[in-house]
């Protein structure tokens, strides 16, 4: 099974995911994950990460690599033991929440719209980490066709700062950063980048007539 | 004011209403001003390479297209020219204000599109105040690159793109 296949098999066996387009959606913070883990128990079987390989994550670190492999490997350990067509029982949900919670906020499904923005999205934070800004706080991506269908990369950065000449002047240094970086990476999407405030961006509920 | 100044400004006054609950109607117009503000800006000068009677010059501009000045800044952004007028091997770098320029063309046009017809699409002020910004700095590096060769050559492949990318014979 690729990456992508793993990627989405997660997702869909936690529905997490609400409606609300990637710059938009509410933080998946450990609480939010448990919270939906704990509606059902239809993501603890073998399938949901059927197929894992390790070697497909060589885009992250070697430490975040290890510990994904090694919470698909504990989680494997007891959904194996659910039998098929027989619901787990409290223990099994007990033991593997944990680590499949864990697994689901590693995914980042926040902050990336598909497989290929978390792919890409995780080596441009790796790419612009020794320069970034540190009133950028937040990035999130998604992927896709752009209104002439060429392929495109879609980079929301959220910036800590409240002034507006301030925020201007994190935006203009972050941009070219973010640029450079996305081309680098996925030289064949053209990154479409904005920035919000984190004020602006709390406010998003409230947002009028849209 | 030139037209692509007054649409500059409109989308600056736009973006800076109802600033504690900006309307969305609001910020999609400056959105759409800021692109329309520098597409006028480069079809103007364009334009203006063939024809100073203001009348001829305006018909002419009418002739350039979105999707063409939208794919020629693609290419233009990431240093490529047509085959016809490529520098032998040395391949081409495009001047820093030029890939700005081309740079901010394609993505204010995306972002135009989707403040006009992407009823999903959320704009806020701080975000769409810095899209108006960077036409301002489009504007600049427009400015003081225009007279080159480069920016003379990017105008012109807005009509002769496909004609000197075919194989040379």
């Amino acid at each position: 099974m690729a990456f992508p296949d793993f990627w989405n098999g997660v997702r869909a066996a936690v529905r997490v995911v609400g409606p609300e387009r990637t710059p938009e959606a509410p933080r998946l913070d450990p609480a939010a994950i448990e919270r939906a883990l704990r509606a059902g128990t239809q993501w603890l079987t073998p399938h949901t990460v059927a197929g894992f390989d390790e070697a497909d994550f060589s885009f992250l670190r070697a430490a975040e690599r290890q510990r994904l492999a090694r919470l698909v490997k504990d989680f494997r350990r007891v959904a194996s033991g659910v039998p098929p067509k027989t619901p787990a029982t409290d223990d099994q949900v007990r033991r593997a929440l944990p680590w499949f919670r864990d697994i689901v906020g590693l995914m980042g499904y926040d902050r990336h719209g598909d497989a290929e923005a978390y792919r890409i999205g995780r080596q441009i934070e790796r790419e612009i980490e020794p320069d970034r800004p540190k009133e950028l706080v937040e990035l999130r991506f998604d992927t896709g066709p752009d209104h002439t269908c060429d392929p495109g990369l879609w980079i929301w950065a959220v910036v800590a700062e409240e002034d507006d000449d301030a925020f201007l002047a994190v935006a203009s240094d972050a941009r070219p950063l973010l640029d450079r970086a996305s081309r680098a990476v996925a030289p064949e999407l053209w990154p479409y980048i904005s920035f919000r405030s984190v004020a602006d961006q709390a406010e998003l509920p409230e947002v009028e007539a849209r | 004011m030139s037209l692509p100044n007054d649409l500059l400004h409109q989308a600056d006054l736009l973006t800076g209403l109802d600033p504690r609950r900006p309307k969305q109607a609001n910020l999609r117009r400056a959105t759409s001003a800021a692109y329309y503000a520098l597409f006028h800006l480069l079809t103007a000068e364009a334009a203006r390479m063939y024809a100073t009677e203001a009348g001829l010059a305006a018909r002419l501009g009418r002739s350039y297209s979105h999707g063409e000045m939208k794919k020629v800044s693609g290419m233009v952004a990431n240093d490529r020219l047509p085959k016809a007028i490529q520098p032998g091997r040395t391949g081409y770098t495009a001047p820093p204000d030029l890939k700005l320029v081309a740079t901010t063309f394609v993505t204010l046009q995306q972002t135009r599109h989707e403040a006009d017809y992407d009823i999903t699409r959320v704009f806020l002020r701080r975000e769409v105040r810095e899209f108006v910004y960077r036409t301002r700095e489009a504007f600049t590096a427009w400015d003081r690159v225009k007279k080159s060769d480069d920016a003379r050559l990017y105008l012109a492949c807005f009509l002769l793109w496909d004609r000197w990318d075919k194989d040379p014979r």
